[in-house]
Parts: structure tokens; C-alpha cells; sequence
């Protein structure tokens, strides 16, 4: 019984010996793997100011759009695209457009009002961004009909 | 004590070889909407002054020391016509002012819509956009003159 217990001892610390040997020498790899989820919490709604040459969600009776932002694991970088025209308008609702976005941010990474889209970080946490489009027509009006314009947010 | 072993390497290899990764972008539309509804609006920018002619038969903002009234008219669709009422007296006037009296009203406009002179009472189609327009009134007595006073009239200026 003693034999049979010793060489199992002995197999027992041979197997172990040789398991540890084989991590040692063995590359591994694993990762904290860095989440980010974005949630359109709100679309924007676009005003007309009263020369009706402007389309903002900053305007009298517009309103942002929020994003909710969760990082988990990693810090991120965020990005926003804003749009060259509109996707949906009527005759001559794109002509003479251009855009401006701008954002800010609460919670986790805290951002004051910008208007640059040039990548930025976003730390561990729920950031809640909200989001202002603008729209500028350099001559004419926005005529009657309905209008739709994308805001692009990426994390990465 | 084995097992009790091997616990320990797993928790060991984690430990050792973590590291970290980005990962694929996530991407969200975010969508801005307007609903713009056909309308004109019409904005008095000045108020017109009459002015009499030299036999005082006549109060005009065409004369000489009158001024005409205008009224911009921002149209957001083709849809809306613009006119003017003429009206039959003055709301304010000296005794014996509104007797023997008729009315005209003209206007004209430029902008988005170029619109010769034209009687009050004949409407005209509005292009979208801003059209400025100038309206001209002109009181005439068929009988006697205008006798000292305030005189007052109102044009009521219609986008439909």
C-alpha cells in the first residue's frame, strides 16, 4: 500500500512538474478585451430660426440628440461624423447646405460643448452625450417638407 | 493537493498573460428630423406716410413728402398668393375728411418674386423665399379738399 501510494506521490509530482514546465514555456493570450455599447437614448429634432435659413436642434423648438456611451474593460475613443446633406428633403432642401455638429458630454468623461469631431477618449464608465446639428443654408430658405439628416457616433 | 495545485496555475496563467486589445468599432446613427409646414409670413418693416398733392385733393404716399409702406412677405412653398385691401375711409380723421372720398392701393415687389405695380385687390402668386414688397395708398376727394388734421388708414396687407 505504501509502494502504491509512493508511486503515485511520484507520478502525482511528475505530472505537476511537467504541467508547470509546459506553462512556463507556453505564450499566452489572453486579453481584457475593451466594450464599448451606444444607445441612441433620443433622435434631434431641427427648428427653423424665422428667416427660415437655419435648421438647428439648438433653435426654439429643437431639440439634441443623446447617446448613451458604456465603456467597459478599456478606455475608448469616440468619434462623431456629421452629415454633408440631408438623406431625406424636399426640392431644394439640399441645395446651399452645409453642416455643424457639436456635442458635449456627462458622466464619465465630462466634455464641454466642441465643436470639433476629432477622435476623443472616453473613459471607463456611461458617458451621456448630447448632440446639436446644424444646418445653414448660405442662400435661399428651407422650404416646406420633411427633412432628415444622420449623425454618425463610433466607438473604438 | 493536486487540485488544489492545478487552482492555482489557472489562476496564475491568468494573471500572468492578460493583456490588452482594442476592439471592433460600434457605430450608431443618430437621426436629426424637420418638419417645415407651408407658411407666408408677412412682417411690416415700415409704415407708410401720406403726403397731399398740391391742390389738396389728393393724400398719397406716391406724392412728394410721402412714404410707401412695405411688408416682406417669407414664403416657405410655392402655395401663397399676396394682396392688399383697399380700404373705404380713414379710421382717423378731421371732420368732413372722409367725405367725398375713395381709395386705391397699389404695390410692387422685389426678391424672390418680382412683381410690377399692381392694384391691391389683384392677388399674386408668391415665388418661396423673401419677396419685399411696397405698398402705396392714395386717398382722393371727388369733391372739396382734405381740411387740416390727422388723417389715418390701414391697408391690410394678405398672404393665402
Amino acid at each position: 500500500m505504501k509502494a502504491i501510494m509512493a508511486r503515485r506521490s511520484i507520478r502525482s509530482a511528475a505530472f505537476l512538474a511537467a504541467l508547470a514546465s509546459a506553462v512556463a514555456a507556453t505564450p499566452c493570450a489572453a486579453q481584457i478585451v475593451g466594450i464599448c455599447t451606444l444607445l441612441v437614448t433620443s433622435g434631434g429634432t431641427l427648428a427653423p430660426n424665422t428667416a427660415y435659413t437655419q435648421l438647428s436642434s439648438a433653435n426654439s423648438g429643437g431639440s439634441p440628440g443623446t447617446v448613451n456611451a458604456t465603456v467597459i474593460g478599456a478606455a475608448m475613443t469616440l468619434q462623431l461624423t456629421g452629415p454633408s446633406n440631408f438623406t431625406s428633403a424636399p426640392s431644394g432642401g439640399n441645395s446651399n447646405v452645409s453642416f455643424a455638429t457639436q456635442y458635449s458630454a456627462t458622466g464619465a468623461t465630462v466634455i464641454a460643448s466642441t465643436g470639433s469631431l476629432a477622435p476623443r477618449t472616453i473613459a471607463l464608465g456611461l458617458t451621456f452625450l448630447s448632440i446639436n446639428l446644424t444646418a445653414t443654408k448660405s442662400s435661399g430658405i428651407f422650404p416646406a417638407g420633411s427633412y432628415a439628416a444622420d449623425v454618425t457616433v463610433s466607438c473604438s | 493537493m493536486i487540485r488544489r495545485h492545478f487552482a492555482f496555475l489557472k489562476i496564475f496563467i491568468i494573471i500572468l498573460f492578460v493583456s490588452h486589445r482594442p476592439v471592433q468599432a460600434v457605430t450608431a446613427n443618430l437621426q436629426f428630423t424637420a418638419n417645415i409646414t407651408g407658411a407666408c409670413i408677412l412682417t411690416v418693416t415700415t409704415n407708410g406716410i401720406l403726403a397731399p398733392n398740391a391742390g389738396y385733393t389728393v393724400l398719397s404716399s406716391s406724392e412728394i413728402g410721402g412714404v410707401p409702406a412695405t411688408v416682406t412677405a417669407l414664403t416657405t412653398s410655392g402655395a401663397f398668393a399676396f394682396s392688399a385691401s383697399t380700404p373705404s375711409s380713414f379710421t382717423t380723421a378731421p371732420t368732413g375728411g372722409n367725405t367725398n372720398l375713395s381709395f386705391a392701393t397699389n404695390y410692387s415687389g422685389v426678391g424672390t418674386t418680382i412683381i410690377p405695380s399692381t392694384p391691391g385687390a389683384t392677388p399674386t402668386t408668391l415665388n418661396l423665399g423673401v419677396t419685399v414688397i411696397t405698398l402705396n395708398l392714395a386717398g382722393t376727394k371727388s369733391t372739396g379738399v382734405f381740411p387740416a388734421g390727422s388723417y389715418q388708414a390701414d391697408v391690410t396687407a394678405t398672404c393665402e
